[in-house]
Parts: C-alpha cells; sequence; structure tokens
C-alpha cells in the first residue's frame, strides 16, 4: 500500500487555502488576549476586590474545561438563545444568518485570553518585589510603575509561555470543524472525500501545522534573544 | 605522600597550568595563595580528576599516572586515595547528614552498612554535629554543611583532603566554625591541600605555603618566609591587595 | 426560554457520562506511562547528543509539539497499519483504544523528553563532582545521588503535562472511542439536548482537572519532604 505523495500535495494546496482563517483564529485570540489577560494578571496581581477573585475564577473554569467543549459549548449556546433574544429585541437577524466563525473567534479568544493571563501571571510574579518598593519610593504612581518598571521587566520572561499559548491557540483552532467552520485542516480533506485518501490529507495538514508553528517558535525566540541583550545578559 | 610533576592544562586557548611542580610530605598541610585566574583551584582539580590536566605525572603514595594516560581505572583509583572539600559544599541534597558521611565509604570503598554507620557517627562528633546527623542539607546553616562536607571527606581517610576556598561561600561569622575543625584535623596530621584567602589560617598552621600567578608557581615557603620576607615583586604585590595590615607582623 | 437550556437534565446525564469516566482515566494514565518511559529514552539520547538518533529525536519532538493531536490520531490510526503492513503484520483490527494510548503516549513522550532533560540538567553539576570525588563511578552518581534530585525536579512539569493530556483527551472521541466526551456525543445525538451533555461533560472535566491539579502538588509536597527534607 503506497503513498499517494501528488495526492498530498493536491490536500496541501487546498489547506494552504485556508491559512488565512487559521492565523485568524489563533493571531485576533492572542492580540486581544495578550492585552486582555495582561489587565486580569494585574488585577489578580494587586488583589483587586471583587474582580479579582471573580477572574481567577474564570482562568480556573476556562483552564479547567477542554477547549473543544468551550467551542461546542459557545455554538449551542449562542444558537439556541440567539433567535430568543432576537425576536424579543425584533432584530431581523436569526441565528442561522451568523458566520460561525465569529463564534468560533469568540470562544477561542476566552480560551487564549485564560491562558496568557496565566503566563502574563507566571511572569509577573518573577519580578522581584524590591522594584516595586523602589518605585514607589521614589514617588511613581501604580500606572506608572507598572508601566515603566514592572511590564518591561516582565515581558521577556513570559516569552516563553507566550508562545505556548500562540501555539495552543494554532492547534486549537484546528477543532472548528465541529462547527462547520473550514479551516485549513478540513480544507485539506475536502479533496479526499471523493478518493478515500484521508492519511494523505491529515499529513498535508499536519505539514502545513508544523511549519506554521515551527515559523511562530523562531520568532519568539529571536525575540527572546533580543530581549536578553537588552537586560544585559550575555547574547549566548 | 603527594607529588605533581610539570602539569599542564589549557582551556581552549586560555593557558591556565603552564606547568607547576607540588610536592607535599605526608602530614604536610601546604596552602596555596593567589590571585583569581592564577590556576589554583585548577590544579586542585586536577588532582582528582574534576578536570582533566593535559600533561604531566602525579604520584599519590604508591600509585604513579601521567595524566595525558590515566584509564578509567586509574581515575577511579585516584579518586579512591584522595577527598575533597567544596567551595559550594556540595552535599548531597537527597540524603541525610550522616547518609552523606556513609555514602561514599558504603557505595565507593564497600565498608559494611553499620561499620560505615559507627565510622559516620564518629566523624561527625568530630566536626561538632552529633546533633544534625538526620537532618537534610537544607536544614543546616553553610557552616553546618561545610562541616558535614569535612566529615564526610574524613570519613573516607584519604591519603590527602583537598579543600577548595572551603570558607569563600559562608558568612563571616560561620567562617570561624569550619576553620576550627580544618586546624583540628590539621593537628591529628591529615595530610591537606588547602587552597584559601583566610591568612590567619595560613600563617597558623600551613606548613607551607605556596604562591601562585599566572598559571606558575611564583614563589614557596613557610608561612613566615612568605608572609614576612616575600621575595618576589608580584608576592608582595598580592599579599598588599589582599591582607591590608600586611606591613604589620601577621 | 424554557426549551434553552434545562439544568436539571444535566444533573441526570451525569451518571451516564460517568459510566464512561474509567476509559478517560485509563487513557490518562496509561499514556502517561508510555510517555514517561519514552520520553526517558528521548530525553538521554538527547543529553549525550547520541548522532543521528539525536537529530531524529529533536524532529520528532518538534512535530510531535507542532502538531494538533486531532491530526496526530488519524496520522496514527491511517498510517501506522499500513507501516506494519509492510512488514507482514496486520493491525487493522484491533482495538481503536490501542491507537489512542499509542498517539497520546507518543505525545506525551515528546513533552515529557523536555520535562525530563530539563529536570536532569537542573541538578546542579556539584552533586555530580561530589560524588566522583568520594569515588563513585558515573552510573552511581546517577542513581543515587542526580536522579532522585531529577525526579523531584520534575514533578511539578510533570502535573502540568498530565493535565494537558487530560484537556486533549477530549478529542480521542473523534476516533469513535466512547469515553465521557463520547457519551456526551451520543447523548446529544440520540436526545437534541446536546447543549446539556456538553455541559455535563465540561463540569466533569473541570472537576478532574481540579481534583489532579491538587492531587499532584500534595505528591510534590510529600515527595519533597521524603527525598530532600523539608527545609528550616
Amino acid at each position: 500500500m503506497g503513498f499517494d505523495l501528488n495526492f498530498m500535495f493536491v490536500a496541501m494546496k487546498e489547506s494552504i487555502k485556508y491559512i488565512p482563517v487559521t492565523l485568524l483564529l489563533a493571531f485576533v485570540p492572542f492580540g486581544v488576549g495578550l492585552v486582555l489577560g495582561t489587565f486580569i494578571a494585574l488585577a489578580r496581581l494587586y488583589n483587586v476586590k471583587v474582580l479579582g477573585k471573580l477572574l481567577q475564577i474564570y482562568v480556573v473554569v476556562i483552564k479547567g474545561i477542554p477547549v473543544i467543549l468551550q467551542i461546542l459549548i459557545a455554538y449551542y449556546v449562542i444558537i439556541q438563545a440567539f433567535d430568543g433574544v432576537a425576536e424579543n429585541l425584533h432584530w431581523a437577524l436569526r441565528s442561522k444568518d451568523i458566520d460561525l466563525i465569529y463564534i468560533a473567534l469568540m470562544a477561542l479568544l476566552f480560551f487564549g485570553t485564560a491562558s496568557i493571563s496565566e503566563a502574563m501571571r507566571g511572569a509577573l510574579n518573577s519580578v522581584d518585589k524590591g522594584q516595586y518598593e523602589a518605585s514607589y519610593s521614589v514617588g511613581m504612581t501604580t500606572t506608572m510603575t507598572i508601566r515603566r518598571i514592572i511590564l518591561p521587566q516582565a515581558l521577556p520572561v513570559a516569552v516563553p509561555a507566550l508562545c505556548s499559548s500562540l501555539i495552543g491557540l494554532v492547534k486549537g483552532s484546528s477543532l472548528v470543524f465541529m462547527i462547520s467552520v473550514t479551516d485549513l485542516m478540513n480544507a485539506a480533506l475536502i479533496p479526499a472525500n471523493t478518493n478515500y485518501k484521508y492519511l494523505e490529507a491529515y499529513v498535508a495538514a499536519a505539514i502545513v501545522y508544523w511549519v506554521i508553528n515551527s515559523i511562530i517558535e523562531r520568532l519568539f525566540y529571536t525575540l527572546e534573544k533580543r530581549f536578553s541583550v537588552y537586560r544585559g545578559e550575555s547574547a549566548l | 605522600m603527594i607529588e605533581i610533576k610539570a602539569i599542564h592544562k589549557a582551556f581552549g586557548k586560555n593557558e591556565v597550568l603552564k606547568g607547576v611542580d607540588v610536592k607535599v610530605n605526608k602530614g604536610e598541610v601546604v596552602v596555596i595563595l593567589g590571585p583569581s585566574g592564577s590556576g589554583k583551584t585548577t590544579l586542585l582539580r586536577c588532582i582528582n580528576f574534576l578536570e582533566k590536566a593535559d600533561d604531566g605525572e602525579l604520584t599519590i603514595g604508591d600509585k604513579h599516572i601521567k595524566f595525558k594516560h590515566a584509564s578509567k581505572k586509574d581515575i577511579l583509583e585516584i579518586r579512591r586515595k584522595t577527598a575533597m572539600v567544596f567551595q559550594t559544599y556540595n552535599l548531597f541534597n537527597n540524603k541525610t547528614a550522616l547518609e552523606n558521611v556513609m555514602e561514599g565509604l558504603i557505595v565507593a570503598r564497600k565498608v559494611p552498612k553499620n561499620e560505615a554507620e559507627k565510622l559516620s557517627l564518629k566523624m561527625l562528633d568530630k566536626v561538632g554535629l552529633s546533633d544534625k546527623y538526620n537532618s537534610y542539607p537544607n536544614q543546616l546553616s553553610g557552616g553546618q554543611q561545610q562541616r558535614v562536607g569535612i566529615a564526610r571527606a574524613l570519613a573516607l581517610n584519604p591519603e590527602v583532603i583537598l579543600f577548595d576556598e572551603p570558607t569563600s561561600a559562608l558568612d563571616p561569622e560561620l567562617v570561624g566554625e569550619v576553620l576550627t575543625v580544618m586546624k583540628k584535623v590539621a593537628r591529628e596530621g591529615m595530610t591537606m591541600i588547602v587552597v584559601t584567602h583566610e591568612m590567619s589560617f595560613a600563617n597558623e598552621i600551613a606548613s607551607r605555603v605556596i604562591f601562585m600567578d599566572g598559571g606558575v608557581v611564583v614563589e614557596e615557603g613557610t608561612p613566615k618566609e612568605i608572609f614576612n620576607h616575600p621575595k618576589e615583586e608580584r608576592t608582595k604585590q598580592f599579599l598588599k591587595r589582599i591582607v591590608p595590615e600586611w606591613n604589620y607582623v601577621i | 426560554m424554557g426549551d434553552f437550556f434545562d439544568f436539571k437534565l444535566v444533573i441526570a446525564y451525569f451518571p451516564g457520562l460517568l459510566s464512561r469516566l474509567h476509559i478517560t482515566l485509563l487513557l490518562v494514565l496509561l499514556a502517561t506511562l508510555v510517555g514517561i518511559v519514552f520520553g526517558t529514552m528521548i530525553a538521554f539520547i538527547r543529553i549525550y547528543k547520541i548522532p543521528f538518533a539525536n537529530q531524529m529525536a529533536t524532529v520528532y519532538i518538534s512535530f510531535m509539539r507542532g502538531t494538533p493531536i486531532l491530526v496526530q490520531l488519524f496520522i496514527i490510526y491511517y498510517g501506522l497499519p499500513r507501516i506494519l503492513l509492510n512488514v507482514g503484520v496486520d493491525i487493522n483490527r484491533w482495538d481503536k483504544m490501542f491507537f489512542v494510548i499509542m498517539t497520546y503516549g507518543l505525545n506525551m513522550a515528546a513533552f515529557m523528553a523536555e520535562t525530563i532533560r530539563a529536570a536532569i540538567l537542573s541538578v546542579p553539576i556539584g552533586q555530580s563532582e561530589a560524588a566522583y570525588s568520594v569515588g563513585m563511578t558515573r552510573i552511581q552518581a546517577f542513581f543515587r545521588i542526580v536522579a532522585p534530585q531529577a525526579v523531584l525536579a520534575a514533578l511539578p512539569s510533570l502535573g502540568i503535562n498530565m493535565v494537558g493530556l487530560l484537556q486533549d483527551s477530549s478529542i480521542a472521541f473523534s476516533l469513535g472511542i466512547i469515553d465521557v466526551m463520547g457519551k456526551a456525543k451520543v447523548i446529544g445525538a440520540s436526545t437534541y439536548h446536546t447543549l446539556e451533555g456538553y455541559t455535563g461533560a465540561a463540569i466533569i472535566f473541570l472537576v478532574l482537572c481540579i481534583l489532579l491539579e491538587k492531587g499532584c502538588s500534595i505528591v510534590e509536597r510529600k515527595l519533597q519532604s521524603v527525598i530532600i527534607g523539608d527545609g528550616r
């Protein structure tokens, strides 16, 4: 039983057409998640009264439920709830008109934000407490302290964990086929529906994912090295 | 008797030992002084093969080897004739103080367990830690850990104990307790090669002092000779820097 | 909105979902075991930089970490029988659980290899030096002094990897395995109450995750006392 290399490339070509979808599903949650996640990490760090606790619960829950369930639940909740709400508000929109990709984006956003907030929280905790004390004692406000002293020191530490989060989002995006969104993975499978050469299709998708994630790793690695130089550590 | 002849060691292009000869007789305490980078620690570490010297000869007791052609068996034999006390103590983190002292006896010298235990307890008594024998290293102070390290070396009854800056990592108030133990060990006749900056120790206990700089022996002699009448200019410069009150007789 | 979400149904579905819990747990346990055994081998290949094997190991780890588990599952499921057929071994009829454990095990091995390698390298070199200086051989030094400390260092990451494995196990149903997730899908297909089924599954996973994390902390603390003492 041979391996149809030609067909693998056919599947790969189909796959590549949908790379933008996958990148959208990974990078948008990552970008937004970076901002939101940092705020969440800061809120938890400073133990902001009620919010801190609530956010802690949010992070624990989101990190405890598998991504696929988050995507599925988001889908069913929105589809089932939307029609009821839309009727009450007299909107013309119906659930079947929503582009499902927004649901996928939303679910991945929740997921990504939780993951990134943990990465940032670890990094913020790693900054020596003495830094805060020194800043306050020269008269800086909390905001200035965070912006000018703490975050710049926390970011380099956060880089590996953030890389992990982004790669996790790329891999998580492969699950959107469950709610009928076409991304690079099920695009590879479409041609295989006629000739049943699924192995070749999955291998094609695997290679595309592998390349994307390897590039991401390389980028973050370079980022980390640049940070180390600024921190005065050896560039080795 | 320990003798090193013409030892050479380079790290890449950096020649750290440029042909050093050292002879230590039984019962002698030899202190090696020198600025950092002089090669003194490397010399010590070459003796028990934690660094592999490029060239030269080593004789310990009746065992004679050439560094270049030392076999695994040779190295093991040499290590079983020596013991080392480290600057960072290097106690086995997963063993209690007693187990640390026993470890080498049981595993490397095939001493039966209860004999090893008796001997180890005796050694821990000698260094003043009889009440800590069940403690783990992370429950002991730096000075206590180092004394366990010395007990560990003593228990092996080696031909020579190598001390690599044993007090450099200690808080000042803990240095004294370790030096006291070292002086006791010296007075009992153990052969010791000590790399240190503690001049008072050298002056009190050393039979001989060797001053190294830039990978060679610059000068050697009794403590009195080296501290009071150094002959070489480099020796004088070093002493002036390390011991500000040097001009006054120690 | 009464039809929308019936929490009572979620409770009602629990027994059904929990009846398949053992499959999920079996999957996690067996895959972890495979991962540790195989991962240790790979870690050593990487530490000692054994030529050729080291490069293969690096590629392997990169692939397992860089591709979605879903894709890995199907590649092993479709691909492994074909490869083995070439050497005359037919595993097409084998239980799907075999393929699932194999995939998750191989996946876990890649992550464990890095964890174990980092843990071994984190033991201070002074420990080995002290061991050699009292006359131990390399093997004695490794098993008596370095390994116990490496195990302790590896525990937190092992815990994190296991939690990741638990989360990833929710994909196994796509191969037809009836674990907790598979049962939730069945419930959804047969009753139209998909949301309640999946919510029940989500709660079960959440509880399992919390229990696993708590369990790992306890084991870490206990083992620390046993191996290196509990500090001042």
